[in-house]
């Protein structure tokens, strides 16, 4: 076997078995665990990207071992998409847990962290990598579990646990809908894998027998865990409150990686999809509008809601959001228009996404990290207590706002390019609005934190920089923020797409132009509300405003959640409880008594009845019983006549019977009752 | 022939049995009937039955002479040799209808009849159901007696 | 000859016995005898197919002699303990309220 085919098995296998050793080796001592988790990672990190090489080849590779007798067997898929991820991943977990050294250092049972961080590690690889939907719908499943144990750590606190709870629920609802759609697959096509079903939609559609309406309604299914998974409209709520994790949790879970496993379910899911024509024309009408009117509604809320958090983890939790949104609408724009760029574009500003927005997690765990705090209110001026973080931050803000040469501003370019050439004029306007709205909060932040006077939360503290560990990755990260613009030509021809605009072309078509024109206008905004703070931008934004009431309650998804649906859900098993009470225990009961009860009535009848009816049988019966005692003494007078005896002297007159043979004279009446009777049956019988 | 007059003896020792004043006479009068039973198995061709009757009926009997040894008291009358003969002929008439009359005229099993067959549509379930009102009608009987008992009877006196 | 009269009119014998006579001695004979009755019946009945009927026989026979043994030794502690073997003495008799009554109006 090749090489790669080594690492394609162990770069998701290392860090699952990895995790299980971490406990084993912590018992040597924390710089020893500390050591293996980092010769781990970077394992890993070079696996997947040793694995680019065999892809470059154009087709993609896949290798099975059979696992479960039957359809299901365990396998890699490598293809551009896939290896993409991987590399994204492992990457990101080398920086983050050289980032944990430093920031969690203080913190205690980091066995556990380090355990599930590796876990979650060889789990998103797994997923990303997996060649069939059971091992995906697995590796699914575990991220969402180390997920929740991460949002957790700290477990003492109830916030976390809530939080944890909240999280894992609300993308189960996901899972059950990706559930369904490996389902709905399983049931047709006969398989999991993803090329067994490609070569099933092939070959279908070519008999003519492909339903495209069940696909249609998979499809749907699939962008449900979506919509879970990656935080988008209505299921978004969750990722500000995933918040509760340590920050490099955030970077790596929520920024970086595990919600952008959605847009991985969708990019695949349109691979599959596009295998034969009928398929996309059934998928035009209807899905891929979906996909992208939520992708630009969830892009709008989330900025809309960064405007106006104070929360320093609030603004990039929001803000990754509002990125996923984009993400989501461009690939809702993938199979339509001319130059079809969206799928491309999504990837390309995934993969730039997680660079700013991890930079921008792992700065905040650094400003956390010093001033004890998260409300941006009590920062202020911090460019001078802290300025590399200050530089870094800028690079960080610079790259969301999408402006050149960072490297956003070619992916979220790209973006608006595939989405205008989708042609809905509506989502065109909303994404431009949510771009303004992008550098609205991306440079308040900037205010709030960095610029002005030292505020006075700060004078008291005298923070000090962040560690040089902390640092370092951070630095790498926007490195690559600069770096990464610049190498779309060469992404493109390793993802297979051939359309891409140059790097020159994109820097002057008409999109850059409404780009600078647009961004003035916000940015005088935030200019007026924060620096000069004209008091009608105070009056504004003052909380008794209705649209500051409807952002400060996050559009009041989560009051709905938690009033509407949450009661809705009480009512239905106090419904259900009460039918199991009454039904199932109360009912037995009040059949049973009123039988006992009726018992009652017809036994005192009886009694009553029988009582008379055996007084006077038996009263009758005991007359002639005592009688008995008259054949005796009938039958010796009859003795004596035939054998002539004397009367005899000392015969005393024979007392009564006993009531023994009484009883006995009674029960020989009943038995000759009885022979008579059944004489009587059986001559009718007869 | 021999079966008629076994079972006529047999009648007769029955009727001597109860008949008898003195207990030593009625295990007597026993003891011919137990044997005379065995005897009618064995000419009737139930050879086991015969054997079996007549080994547990000594065993019953040798038990039975001892304890009505010691239960017997003095009777107030003697039994007078001819009111036995007078029972004796008594009971000869009894068996004469066992002779001469039939009601039963066996037959080889043939059918066998399904219980369900047997409880409804040959009645037995109206037989057993009677059986149970009469049962149940003897019990309230005795219950009744019992009670009548209890209030009106003086209390056992025990032997001084 | 028809072994089901003998047996009903054994059967008769022993109930006349059974309610009639007062020594414990005779009224466990007439118990023996219905017994008698009952399986001199059940073992004729059966002796036209297999032999069934004799096995029943030796089972319930053998059951009834056991029973016996119990029942005579009872009896032999009753009489000693009552010293008599009249069971008229030793188990009083009921009379009805209407007998009663009349006695006591006779009187």
């Amino acid at each position: 076997m090749a090489f790669s085919d080594y690492s394609a098995w162990l770069v998701w296998t290392l860090p699952l078995v990895a995790s299980v050793f971490v406990p084993l080796i912590a018992r040597l001592g924390e710089k020893a665990r500390n050591a293996f988790v980092i010769v781990i990672a970077s394992i890993t990190a070079f696996l997947a990207f040793a694995l680019i090489p065999a892809v470059v080849s154009g087709s993609p590779v896949y290798l099975t071992l059979p696992w479960i007798t039957g359809s299901i067997s365990a396998g890699v898929y490598l293809d551009p998409l896939s290896v993409l991820f991987a590399c994204l991943v492992g990457f990101f977990g080398l920086i983050i847990v050289i980032y944990s050294q430093g920031y969690m250092k203080h913190e205690e049972n980091l066995t556990r962290y380090y355990f599930f961080i590796l876990l979650f590690v060889g789990s998103m690889i797994g997923l990303v990598i997996s060649d069939n939907f059971l091992q995906l719908f697995i590796f699914w499943e575990m991220v969402g579990m180390c997920s929740y144990s991460l949002i957790s750590f700290w477990n003492n606190r109830p916030e976390s646990v809530k939080a944890g709870n909240k999280v894992f629920l609300m993308t189960r609802i996901g899972d059950i809908s990706l559930l369904a759609a490996i389902g709905i697959l399983f049931a047709t096509f006969g398989t999991f894998s993803f090329h067994g079903t490609i070569l099933a939609i092939r070959n279908a559609a070519a008999a003519g027998t492909l339903n495209t309406g069940l696909l249609v309604v998979v499809a749907f299914l699939v962008l449900g865990g979506a919509i879970a998974k990656s935080a988008q409209l209505p299921l978004f709520t969750w990722l500000y409150s995933a918040m509760e994790a340590p920050t490099s949790v955030s970077a790596l879970l929520h920024a970086a990686t595990m919600v952008k496993a959605g847009i991985y379910l969708i990019a695949r899911w349109i691979l599959i999809a596009a295998a034969a024509a009928p398929v996309i024309i059934a998928l035009q009408p209807l899905w891929l509008p979906t996909v992208a009117w939520i992708g630009v509604l969830t892009a709008l809320v989330g900025a809309t809601l960064a405007l106006t958090t104070s929360d320093i983890k609030g603004v990039l939790a929001y803000s990754t959001v509002s990125q996923l949104g984009f993400m989501m609408a461009a690939l809702g724009s993938a199979l339509t228009g001319p130059a079809a760029t969206g799928w491309f574009a999504s990837l390309f500003h995934m993969m730039s996404h997680a660079f700013f927005e991890g930079l921008g997690f792992l700065l905040a765990g650094g400003i956390i990290h010093a001033l004890g705090t998260r409300d941006m209110r009590l920062m202020g001026g911090l460019r001078k207590a802290m300025p590399v973080t200050f530089i870094l931050a800028l690079v960080m803000i610079i790259t969301t706002s999408g402006l050149p040469p960072f490297a956003a501003f070619f992916s979220k370019g790209l973006i608006i390019t595939s989405i205008g050439d989708a042609g809905n004029l509506l989502q065109l306007i909303i994404i431009y609005a949510t771009t303004m709205i992008t550098f609205a909060y991306s440079l308040r932040f900037l205010k709030l934190v960095f610029l002005g006077k030292e505020s006075d939360h700060l004078e008291k503290l005298h923070p000090h920089e962040a560690p040089k560990v902390m640092l370092v990755p951070a630095g790498v990260l926007a490195a690559a923020c600069l770096v990464w613009g610049f190498l779309m030509p060469q992404l493109g021809s390793f993802m297979g797409v051939e359309t891409i605009p140059s790097l020159l072309g994109s820097f002057l078509s008409t999109e850059t132009v409404i780009f600078a024109l647009i961004l003035i206008p916000a940015g005088l905004l935030v200019y007026a509300t924060y620096w000069k703070n004209y008091s009608i931008m105070n009056a504004i934004r003052s909380a008794k405003n209705p649209l500051a009431k409807l952002l400060n309650r996050a559009y009041f998804f989560d009051d709905f959640y938690e009033r509407v649906v949450y009661r809705f859900f009480t009512l239905l098993s106090s419904g259900f409880k009460a039918f199991d009470l009454i039904v199932l225990e109360y009912f037995p009961i009040i059949f049973a008594n009123g039988v006992v009860r009726f018992a009652g009535v017809v036994h005192e009848y009886f009694d009553v009845a029988a009582d008379q009816l055996l007084i006077t049988v038996a009263g009758k019966s005991v007359e002639g019983a005592s009688k008995v005692r008259a054949l005796d003494s009938a039958a010796d007078k009859l003795l004596d006549i035939i054998g002539r005896r004397t009367v005899r002297a000392s015969k005393s007159q024979r007392g009564p019977v006993s009531s023994l043979q009484q009883y006995l004279a009674a029960a020989v009446i009943g038995f000759i009752m009885l022979v008579v009777l059944i004489v009587i049956t059986v001559w009718r019988g007869l | 022939m021999i079966v008629e007059i076994v079972s006529a003896g047999l009648v007769v020792s029955a009727c001597l049995a109860i008949f008898f004043d003195e207990a030593i006479y009625s295990v007597a009068a026993l003891a011919g009937t137990l044997m005379l039973t065995a005897l009618l198995f064995a000419l009737n061709g139930a050879y086991y039955a015969g054997i079996f009757q007549f080994a547990v009926g000594i065993g019953t009997l040798s038990i039975l002479f001892l304890s009505g040894e010691m239960l017997s008291e003095k009777p107030l009358t003697k039994t007078k040799l001819s009111s036995s003969v007078a029972v004796g002929v008594l009971g000869a008439v009894l068996s004469l209808p066992a002779i001469f009359f039939t009601i039963y005229t066996p037959t080889p099993p043939t059918n066998f009849v399904s219980f369900g067959d047997a409880l409804w549509n040959f009645d037995a379930v109206d037989v057993v159901l009677q059986g149970l009102v009469i049962l149940t009608v003897a019990v309230g009987i005795s219950i009744v007696l019992y009670q009548r008992k209890k209030n009106n009877v003086p209390k056992l006196k025990e032997a001084t | 000859m028809d072994y089901v009269i003998l047996s009903m009119v054994m059967l008769a014998i022993g109930v006349y016995g059974l309610l009639t006579k007062r020594h414990l001695v005779k009224l466990f004979i007439s118990i023996e005898l219905i017994a008698t009755a009952a399986t001199l019946n059940f073992v004729m009945l059966g002796m036209n197919g297999l032999g069934v009927s004799q096995a029943y026989l030796i089972l319930a026979f053998s059951t009834d002699t056991a029973v016996s043994a119990v029942i005579l030794a009872l009896l032999v502690i009753v009489s000693k303990k009552y010293g008599t073997s009249d069971i008229s003495k030793i188990v009083p008799s009921i009379e009805t309220e209407k007998t009663e009554e009349s006695n006591e109006a006779g009187k």
